[in-house]
């Protein structure tokens, strides 16, 4: 009865003992296939990378058809973004001059209206005299605005023009690592490289590449600033105008007001 | 002229509709002159809510169409079954006080649209219960017309060619400011109205620097293509 606990309890110990010791090897394993796959010199089977260089075809077909329609919505917004901007160009640059000319209406009879109330000469030199400074602030302080509007808008223009620039070369730069990568790719493939060993230097290859474009196209978001000093300084410019065509406006209705009394 | 109205509303402008029509340039400034004058001035057309209100208490009480007797309603309305018709009642405030008959004019009831209408404005204004308002709306008319004559022109010196009707000289001849503050006061209005034109349409043009990173979420898009994870 003795000798059958001692054959059982050795028993139980030698299942104890092998059932600790598998993770160990089982780990011992998976070590050598991360040493082999970073080394690149054993190649050593993973599950499911049998049929991978099978698989590299169809995967480059599949992202690049994404990439390709990917490009193809960019472009469209491109387009998109040019006929806006034209058109809001446009729509202002008429109105604008509507605006302009309803103004030249107005205020030429006003001055019209005021000469004739004019009694004596003083009074008809001081009209004559009010609708010029007021003429020549208008066109000081419309020059000005066009100016920094059409400042403004190069800005933009070139801001636009320099993003899409950069996109254009991160885009070729990225495009150009992804095929690069496949097609080293295909070659170890073509080479009998361990197919688990592929797939791994092609998924570190792409992410990097990815990460890559994903940080240069964070980048653009620098354009912010670019975009803040033009409207700044569009602002700043479009209220100096104002200010100086308000002394101006100020003076020129005060002199008049003078000779009036 | 309809043809530069729909221009200017595609959004050319006068110079463009005026090279367009060069024949009919200074009629197309002058009608251009009153459409901008009527868009900048439309706030004052409309009367103010106190005056409104005035002219709502002084109203004589309303007095619905009402007949001497049921006998006469009965027959009416008999005789509008019997018609196919409508009929409108026109009270008359003097024959009735004095013992007069009631107007009952007879209307086909499958009469037109339009005779709907003339005859929906000749009972208002036979009731004359429009007539202050009416009054009311002439003189903002009046006013408006005669501030177009006098600032809408293009000076004194140059008067149009078109013929003006007895109205227009009329009003004008009204409201002409007639001192020297009510004529700066009107130039100075107009130079404050292009001041916030121009402010209006600056302020559109900050929303141009959006379009810059119109871009974005198709560029986010790019990103998300061969997924390293998809292998």
């Amino acid at each position: 009865m003795k000798t059958v606990y001692n054959i059982t309890s050795l028993g139980l110990l030698g299942a104890v003992l092998f059932g600790l010791g598998t993770p160990v090897f089982s780990y011992a394993q998976t070590a050598s296939t991360s040493i082999s796959t970073t080394t690149g010199t054993t190649a050593v089977s993973s599950p499911g990378s049998n049929n991978f260089c099978a698989n590299v075809d169809k995967f480059d077909a599949t992202e690049d058809q994404k990439l390709v329609d990917g490009i193809a919505n960019y472009e469209k917004i491109k387009v998109t973004r040019t006929q806006v901007l034209n058109q809001n160009y446009a729509s202002r640059d008429a109105q604008q001059e509507i605006d302009r000319d309803n103004f030249n209406v107005d205020t030429d009879a006003g001055l019209a209206a005021l000469q004739e109330l004019a009694q004596t000469d003083a009074e008809k030199k001081a009209v004559v005299s009010f609708g010029q400074i007021i003429g020549n602030a208008v066109s000081a302080r419309r020059k000005a605005v066009d100016a920094a509007v059409k400042s403004f808008r190069s800005g933009l223009d070139q801001a636009i023009n320099t993003r899409k620039a950069n996109i254009d070369n991160y885009l070729a730069a990225f495009k150009s690592a992804i095929d690069g990568i496949i097609s080293k790719a295909k070659t170890d493939c073509a080479n009998g490289v361990d197919q688990s060993l592929i797939k791994k230097n092609m998924q570190d290859g792409i992410k990097s590449a990815r990460k890559v474009f994903s940080d240069s196209i964070v980048k653009l978001d620098k354009v912010s600033v670019t975009i803040s000093t033009l409207l700044a300084s569009r602002k700043s410019a479009f209220d100096k105008a104002h200010q100086d065509f308000n002394l101006a406006l100020t003076k020129a209705k005060t002199d008049l007001e003078a000779t009036f009394k | 002229m309809a043809d530069a109205l729909r221009l200017k509303d595609e959004g050319k402008s006068l110079r463009q509709i005026a090279a367009i029509f060069p024949e009919n340039e200074k009629e197309i400034e002058e009608l251009f002159g009153v459409v901008a004058f009527m868009k900048s001035k439309k706030d004052e057309f409309a009367p103010s809510r106190s005056l409104l209100g005035r002219i709502l208490q002084e109203l004589p009480e309303s007095e619905p169409a009402k007949l001497e007797s049921l006998e006469k309603k009965a027959l009416i309305s008999e005789q509008m079954e019997a018609n196919n018709s409508r009929q409108f009642v026109i009270i008359d405030n003097e024959s009735e006080a004095a013992g007069g008959e009631v107007n009952v004019e007879t209307i086909p009831k499958n009469n037109s649209a339009s005779q709907k209408t003339s005859l929906k404005v000749w009972d208002y204004f036979h009731n004359f219960k429009l007539a202050p308002v009416m009054a009311v709306v002439v003189v903002i008319l009046v006013a408006g017309v005669s501030s177009y004559e006098i600032w809408g022109k293009k000076g004194a010196s140059e008067q149009p060619p078109v013929a003006q009707s007895s109205l227009l000289k009329f009003a004008a001849v009204a409201s002409k400011p007639t001192t020297m503050a009510g004529a700066l006061d009107n130039v100075l209005n107009s130079i404050n109205q292009d001041l916030n034109n121009e402010t209006s349409l600056f302020d559109l043009g900050t929303a141009d620097a959006n379009l810059v990173t119109f871009d974005k979420e198709a560029l986010n898009g790019l990103t998300n293509t061969y997924n390293e994870n998809s292998l």
